[in-house]
């Protein structure tokens, strides 16, 4: 056995002022409050905010120097930091995305002036923001985004409805049924497993939290808590039917992102065959393509209809097919959930008077 | 500017004052940092892996390797220790089991280091008794210069011989007081990964107090004793911390481990009685992570936090001081095992998950070596995938990058089921997968069989091409882990044929991968869809 005995050494260290920093709202009636929160927005905001230092004794403290400045949950955007003179800084800030409580941070860190810093710290009262809904946190012009990406994500359900939609392996689908139809109301929620038993298709969900994540593009909650409405059944929203606008433009696409969409009249291209290049996709990922008009999406049954081989069925124009959409860096794709999502298919007899 | 810790009976080290003495925190905002580590699982040496996209989004960069290792990891905690006041290092546990130091040293090497690394707390998790309860014991009372706690194990019942020292050194509280802040922790051991506790035999000698006791009756003396903050300090797993924060109005911060997973930013959960907002912080596992939470405190009430999660990658600088340590039991292991010697090359990743969910690479490889092993030969053989740890990158197969992949130091079982049994083993896998995003959970060979995470059962059972036969026999080799009813699987634990052929699944793996020399190989480390998912 190797040994050797640790030394414990026990240095001391110089008390560095400022002990103690008091960021205070220049006006707290508009800060919101629970009952009366301001707006959620992504469009910044400014606020007016006070900065004072004290020493240890709770002593005003004359501080000259840099600050920083933060915002949290939300992000405060200007400016990073602040100049302190006699132990004061007051003057306005730009914040934006904040939800439910927030608060203005100013430290004592990360200084470029020569000093060591205290590393103390002091936050606002709190500014009090709704929470976003479903739609408001997806709505982005970017489609590879969405409002909350990074945070942890609490949404407002209590006055939505909003519904369980359809179940994967390792998650399930909700939608807000007060949006716009096409308008961002969908949403993936991974759970790491088959979802709970109260999580079924029709079950109201009241409450709704998670780590708001995009994973390879497409908007999900991962490590959720939620809240379901005990008895109650809300008719899920049948598919959106894509059109060929739709299909073709990846802002329309990202308002879809979660929901259930239906392609009718779809065809599986007759070049989809096994030395095609897309047939790669099929084999890892059990997805195939899809042509609604002049462009190309596609399904994933790999999983959930085993029995169903796409190859086999190359040049047929289908019914219909429907599945939750997701996006992979541009690709979209519809998660087939059920055999009964894939209609029959037909051909055509091109050449064939 | 720590001031003292207390209610430690090591003689841990203590952090450093402030000169001057405490401050008067009354109506002050005061910051608080903790230093959060988790779930090290004796990854104190660099590693090559492939990050996955999680990884990345978590900042752990592709092609910035070797990633992880103790030394880069103390030189992040004493970085950011340098960069805090009032700072608290915490460790929520299995520190133990995940490479071959720990085969050899058995936990010396870890409490070694993360002593050096300056820890202050860590919680007793299951993975801390794998080398028995003993070892932990002399591990404990030989290298931590740390508080170990654990309000939920109670050893005072026990008449085994080391439970007086268990009783002495697991400690259920600590109370640090930090320039005039108290915070107080509570430790939370893993229940539900702690076979031995549901055991009849209860061979770790561990009386389990439920949460719903530990936690409230812990709190109340804490506060008694003048604790400003409550913290968890736990390995319970994040559903049970969860829950935890919902119902105890006491938890002010919850610092998890067990899932292997990091949260950045925190979740955030209410108390149901209080409304207090909880923030659960999990940092991630085999030293990749390290995590920082900073809060404001004022009057005994969390206003804000703010989260930061630090990758450990090949561009993190060494501590020397771990390194230097490091180093002895270096030299150790390369004199001993010869850790660097060439056992086989992989063409590709060899990957421990399949594409499909169903069987995986390594999942054939391991339960093929175990099935064809001379003395073993049996018809079919079946081990849970968590038993393989970790991907075996492309390249140079070391010694050491298997003790990395395959680190537990279990045998083949052999036994014979019935055809009966072989559906009932299949169902039970089925529906454990099923808990699991329907991943298989078991790795098979000579066995061919649908998964069907619908219905949870196990279909088109075909064992060596022909359909299971209820009225069949059948013989398994099996690892000694499930055979003694590891993870749930009570049809291998009651089987009375079992036959422990001593013989180590790690040196099976290896003599497959010697003799194969290249990997992957038609038939071998390929995925053939032997497992098939339905879902």
């Amino acid at each position: 056995m190797l040994f050797l005995l640790l030394a414990c050494t026990t240095p001391t260290r110089d008390r560095v002022e400022p002990s103690f920093i008091h960021v205070n709202l220049a006006d707290t009636s508009t800060a919101g409050t629970a009952e009366a929160p301001l707006p959620f927005s992504s469009a910044p905001m400014s606020v007016a905010i006070s900065v004072t230092t004290y020493d240890v004794e709770g002593e005003a403290y004359p501080f000259s120097g840099e600050l920083a400045l933060k915002m949290r949950p939300g992000r405060l955007t200007d400016p990073a930091r602040i100049q302190m003179v006699d132990g004061a800084w007051s003057g306005n800030v730009s914040i934006e995305a904040g939800f439910g409580p927030t608060r203005i941070w100013a430290t004592d860190e990360d200084v470029t002036d020569d000093r060591t810093p205290s590393w103390s710290a002091g936050v606002s009262e709190p500014l009090t923001f709704a929470l976003p809904t479903i739609p408001e946190m997806q709505a982005t012009d970017n489609h590879e985004t969405n409002q909350l990406a990074g945070e942890f994500a609490e949404l407002r359900l209590s006055d939505q409805q909003v519904v369980v939609t359809g179940l994967d392996p390792a998650g399930f689908y909700v939608s807000d049924l007060g949006a716009a139809p096409g308008n961002y109301a969908g949403l993936y929620v991974y759970y790491f497993s088959k979802p709970p038993e109260d999580i079924v298709v029709g079950a109201q969900l009241t409450a709704l939290n998670g780590q708001d994540s995009e994973y390879l593009a497409s908007t999900q909650l991962n490590f959720p808590t939620y809240a379901v409405n005990p008895g109650v059944t809300l008719t899920a929203p049948a598919g959106y039917v894509l059109d060929e606008a739709t299909a073709c433009d990846d802002n329309e696409m990202e308002k879809l992102e979660g929901s259930r969409v239906r392609a009718e009249l779809a065809l599986i291209p007759d070049t989809f065959t096994a030395d095609s290049e897309s047939f790669a996709d099929f084999l890892d990922y059990g997805q195939w393509p899809v042509q609604i008009g002049s462009c190309t999406v596609y399904a994933e049954s790999g999983g959930t209809v085993p029995d169903y081989y796409p190859p086999d069925h190359a040049g047929e124009t289908l019914s219909f097919v429907e599945g939750m959409l997701k996006e992979v860096y541009g690709k979209w794709i519809f998660t087939v959930l059920d055999a009964a999502d894939i209609g029959a298919g037909t051909r055509s007899r091109k050449g064939n008077p | 500017m720590l001031t003292a810790l207390l209610m430690s009976s090591l003689g841990a080290c203590v952090p450093t004052p402030v000169d001057g003495g405490g401050a008067d925190l009354e109506g002050q905002p005061v910051r608080l940092t903790f230093l959060h580590t988790s779930d090290v699982h004796s990854r104190l040496y660099e590693y090559e892996f492939t990050p996955s996209f999680t990884d990345t989004e978590l900042g752990l960069q592709e092609g910035l390797g070797p990633y992880g290792g103790l030394a880069e990891m103390a030189y992040i905690l004493k970085r950011e220790r340098a960069k805090a006041g009032r700072v608290l290092h915490l460790d929520s546990g299995d520190c133990f089991q995940g490479a071959v130091v720990f085969n050899q040293f058995s936990g010396e090497a870890e409490f070694r280091t993360m002593s050096a690394a300056g820890l202050d707390a860590a919680v007793v998790a299951n993975h801390e008794f794998d080398a028995g309860a003993a070892n932990l014991a002399t591990q404990g009372a030989t290298w931590a210069r740390f508080d170990l706690l654990a309000a939920n194990y109670d050893f005072a019942d026990s008449e085994l011989p080391y439970a007086n020292e268990l009783e002495d050194l697991v400690l259920p509280t600590g109370m640090y007081e930090l320039d005039g802040l108290r915070v107080g922790v509570i430790g939370m051991g893993n229940i539900s990964s702690l076979n031995s506790i549901y055991d009849q035999s209860n061979s770790m000698g561990i009386r389990v107090i439920e949460p719903g006791q530990a936690i409230p009756d812990e709190a109340v003396m804490l506060r008694a004793e003048g604790a400003d903050l409550i913290v968890v300090l736990s390995h319970l797993g994040l559903d049970e911390d969860i829950e935890n924060a919902k119902l105890y109005k006491d938890i002010d911060i919850i610092l998890g481990g067990h899932n292997h997973i990091a949260l950045d930013p925190p979740l955030v959960v209410v108390n149901e009685e209080t409304g207090k907002r909880i923030p659960i912080v999990h940092s991630g596992a085999f030293a990749k992570f390290v995590g920082r939470l900073d809060v404001v405190v004022q009057d005994g009430e969390v206003l804000s936090t703010d989260y930061q999660l630090f990758p450990i990658d090949g561009t993190v600088p060494e501590d020397p001081e771990v390194a230097e340590i490091l180093l002895e039991y270096k030299e150790q292991l390369d004199y001993d095992l010869k850790l660097d010697q060439v056992i086989g090359y992989a063409e590709t990743e060899l990957t421990r998950y399949g594409t499909t969910g169903g069987d995986s690479m390594l999942g054939n490889l391991t339960a093929e070596a175990m099935r064809f092993y001379p003395g073993v030969e049996t018809e079919i053989a079946l081990t849970n995938t968590l038993g393989i740890r970790s991907d075996i990158p492309a390249g140079d197969i070391t010694l050491d990058t298997l003790y990395n992949s395959m680190p537990f130091d279990n045998t083949v079982t052999t036994m014979f089921l019935s055809g009966r049994e072989v559906q009932e083993l299949l169902d039970y896998a089925t529906e454990r997968s099923t808990e699991r995003g329907c991943e298989s959970q078991i790795q098979v060979a000579g066995i061919k069989f649908t998964m069907n995470c619908e219905a949870a059962v196990a279909e088109d059972i075909v064992i060596n091409g022909t359909p299971l036969s209820p009225e069949g026999t059948y013989e398994l080799a099996t690892n000694n882990y499930i055979a003694h009813g590891g993870s749930g699987f009570e049809v291998l634990e009651r089987n009375t044929t079992q036959i422990d052929t001593g013989i180590s699944i790690r040196d099976v793996v290896k003599q497959s991968i010697s003799a194969a020399r290249t990997l992957p190989q038609k038939g071998i480390c390929e995925e053939d869809g032997r497992i098939a998912t339905v879902y």
